[in-house]
């Protein structure tokens, strides 16, 4: 009897150490304070997105600064910007202290903000996902920058003064890919991956990425498929595969972790693709024609000059092609695409090409049945 | 619209390989009185060992092989945790599919991203292949779809006609007789454990090492859990695990397609289909099906 008990005793402490050293490893945000586990293996590509960033400002004593992410790191595209994002950070301050968190879940986003604003954190970085929490936790953090990525005004109006939204204009940046697109396609059928439906980003990103296509190609058609999840990479293939089957041959896709199987399809099949938050080249040469770019690297350092010089809005800052490079080079396309795409981006900085940003909930689907 | 019906059949029979190799090893361990929560688990140690193996090697063989016995190794903590140790089946199998997540997405990181490994090739029989509508469905799949088919007739061979079949079933309905009958209960239940590790390292390794080229984090995405429910749905029997599996992956291809032709159906109503489909299947079949009598329950010998 006594020895049975030992051996459930034995097995039981056995199952705890595995499931701490899982969340230890894994670098779950609920179980580590500063993420620190392993850096600077996760890319070699430089930071593109922060070419123009501003000169360092002098930092307060004990500055500390977190950035959390949903996803991982290694997702090619949306986190990993933020990744490389904080990598630079840290390389520019030396002295203050930067923590990167990812892999957390939605049910533990207040714990980890109420944690690192009680830790004393001066600014907590984060993408939309995040808004209930910051909603929540916020108010009782007052010294605490909260910034949201992509947070819309609406939203944005209702939290307090603490908290600040930074909004990347994907609607210029896709709209310039789409006149890529509309050029390149042989079969005059473009495609769209994205993680979910009805989300503002997403809505306007795909929807300038087929308003530039139709703007160089009036007979191009369009077809979006949703993979319902951002992770899957085996979903992001099949998706993917799905509408190059239907005709495609252009392929964008805004699906985090699981585009990595999107990009996969289109190497497959040989067809062009346009990648996601960062230059996607990496992944494939031969067929990613272009990036639309998410400047986290840049937004973040605004954060900390925002909260140095006092200079946090309750507005949402935008960025577009006036603050920051937000379309990657194009690759794998004649001249003429290129001569083209500079022109429309020469016209939306001089202001005499206006793209506007559809993110209402249903735009798409309206487009779409048009 | 020719295309549609033979791309869903085709993505359906390519996709239906992970959950229908990880729900044949699952089988037979549940068939024994154990269950393996942790199947996801086993399949990221399959997708990811398998994955790094390949990248070292050069070699899918190896990537495959490595995917099995990674597979199976994480199984035998499993074994030795709910067998030797008794402790309850669930909360070993969640912690050791925790374990599996943390151990993975660490060690991917360690060894650094953006590699690739070459995949197993799609098969190619000439004119077969070549065939109007069958072709790419039946006669132009990557080889280890061929295998997974293979591996339903081997089990169902294995589970229904061979000795050991019987004495699974048997410590899985009443162990205690087998023990009198002069059979090891624990020795025949880590066997059976360890065809479910084997059988989800396969079916992760299939991922990186078939569809993908490459490893991502999370690469199994749950259908280790889907296997879960098909084996239920199947009644422990290859033949149904089988239609189990094809029933799931052809609704996701199904589903996927729809969305590509553009009908206008509200994306998320589309993307409930396959998960809507498989419950309504499991409520219309489960009655009928009888679990083994000593599923999770831990054999001790003289009863206590």
């Amino acid at each position: 009897m006594k020895n049975r008990k030992q051996q459930v005793l034995v097995g039981a402490v056995s199952i705890c150490v595995l499931v701490i050293a899982a969340g230890v490893f894994g670098g779950c945000g609920g179980s580590t304070v500063t993420s620190t586990t392993v850096e600077g293996t996760t890319s070699s590509t430089a930071v593109e997105t922060s070419s123009t960033s501003q000169q360092p400002v002098s930092l307060p004593g004990g500055f500390k600064m977190a950035i959390d992410a949903t996803g991982t790191r290694t997702d090619g595209s949306w986190v990993q910007a933020m990744y490389e994002g904080y990598l630079a950070l840290k390389q520019k301050y030396p002295d203050a202290v930067f923590s990167f968190s990812d892999n957390i879940a939605y049910n533990d986003y207040p714990q980890v903000l109420t944690r690192q604003g009680a830790e004393g954190f001066n600014i907590i970085y984060m993408d939309n996902p995040w808004y209930e929490a910051v909603k929540a936790v916020a108010p009782k953090y007052p010294k605490t920058l909260f910034v949201i990525a992509e947070l819309s005004e609406d939203k944005l109006r209702g939290l307090p003064n603490n908290v600040t939204s930074y909004y990347t204009a994907y609607h210029e940046s896709s709209y310039l890919a789409g006149i890529a697109a509309g050029m390149v396609t042989k079969t005059n059928k473009i495609g769209a991956v994205l993680g979910v439906t009805g989300y503002p980003d997403l809505n306007s990103s795909a929807y300038a990425f087929f308003e530039g296509a139709k703007s160089v190609n009036p007979q191009v058609q369009f077809k979006v498929a949703i993979t319902g999840d951002w992770v899957d990479q085996q979903k992001g293939y099949d998706t993917a595969n799905s509408l190059i089957e239907s005709g495609a041959d252009v392929i964008m896709h805004f699906t985090d972790n699981a585009g990595l199987g999107v990009i996969k399809a289109a190497t497959e099949h040989g067809i062009f693709v346009v990648g996601e938050a960062r230059d996607q080249s990496d992944l494939a040469p031969k067929n990613v024609i272009t990036s639309f770019l998410v400047p986290h690297g840049l937004m973040q350092e605004r954060a900390i000059t925002d909260y140095v010089n006092g200079t946090v809005t309750k507005t949402v800052k935008w960025f577009d092609f006036h603050d920051v490079e937000l379309l990657a080079p194009l690759r794998n396309v004649g001249d003429d695409v290129k001569a083209k795409v500079e022109e429309a981006k020469k016209g939306i900085l001089d202001g005499s090409l206006k793209v506007v940003a559809h993110n209402a909930p249903n735009a798409l689907d309206e487009f779409l049945t048009k | 619209m020719s295309w549609f019906i033979p791309a869903v059949l085709a993505a359906m029979v390519r996709f239906s390989f992970p959950v229908l190799v990880a729900s044949l090893g699952e089988a037979v361990s549940e068939r024994s009185g154990v269950y393996n929560l942790g199947l996801e688990g086993y399949m990221m140690f399959g997708a990811f060992f398998g994955f790094l193996a390949s990248v070292v090697s050069g070699s899918v063989m190896v990537g495959l092989l490595s995917g099995v016995i990674a597979g199976a190794l994480i199984a035998l903590l499993h074994a030795y945790l709910s067998i030797t140790l008794r402790i309850d089946q669930i909360i070993s199998g969640i912690g050791l599919w925790l374990f599996a997540l943390g151990v993975t997405t660490f060690l991917y990181r360690v060894v650094g991203t953006g590699k690739t490994v070459p995949t197993t090739p799609e098969v190619n029989l000439g004119i077969l292949s070549d065939l109007p509508f069958v072709g790419n469905i039946l006669f132009k799949q990557n080889v280890l779809v061929y295998l997974g088919l293979a591996l339903v007739a081997v089990f169902a061979v294995l589970i229904n006609r061979s000795a050991f079949g019987l004495l699974v079933k048997a410590v899985g309905d009443n162990p205690v007789a087998v023990d009198l009958a002069g059979h090891n209960v624990a020795r025949i239940r880590y066997m059976a454990v360890l065809i479910s590790g084997a059988m989800g390292g396969l079916a992760g390794a299939y991922l990186p090492l078939a569809v993908l080229g490459m490893y991502a984090e999370d690469v199994t995405a749950g259908k280790g859990f889907i296997a879960l429910v098909v084996v239920v749905f199947g009644r422990w029997d290859p033949i149904r695990i089988l239609l189990g599996s094809l029933v799931f992956a052809g609704a996701e291809a199904f589903q996927m397609r729809v969305q590509a032709v553009g009908l206008g159906i509200p994306a998320p109503l589309l993307l409930m289909f396959p998960y809507i489909l498989t419950l309504a299947i499991l409520v219309a079949f489960s009655r009928r099906g009888r679990p083994p009598v000593a599923l999770g329950v831990p054999y001790v010998r003289g009863g206590e």
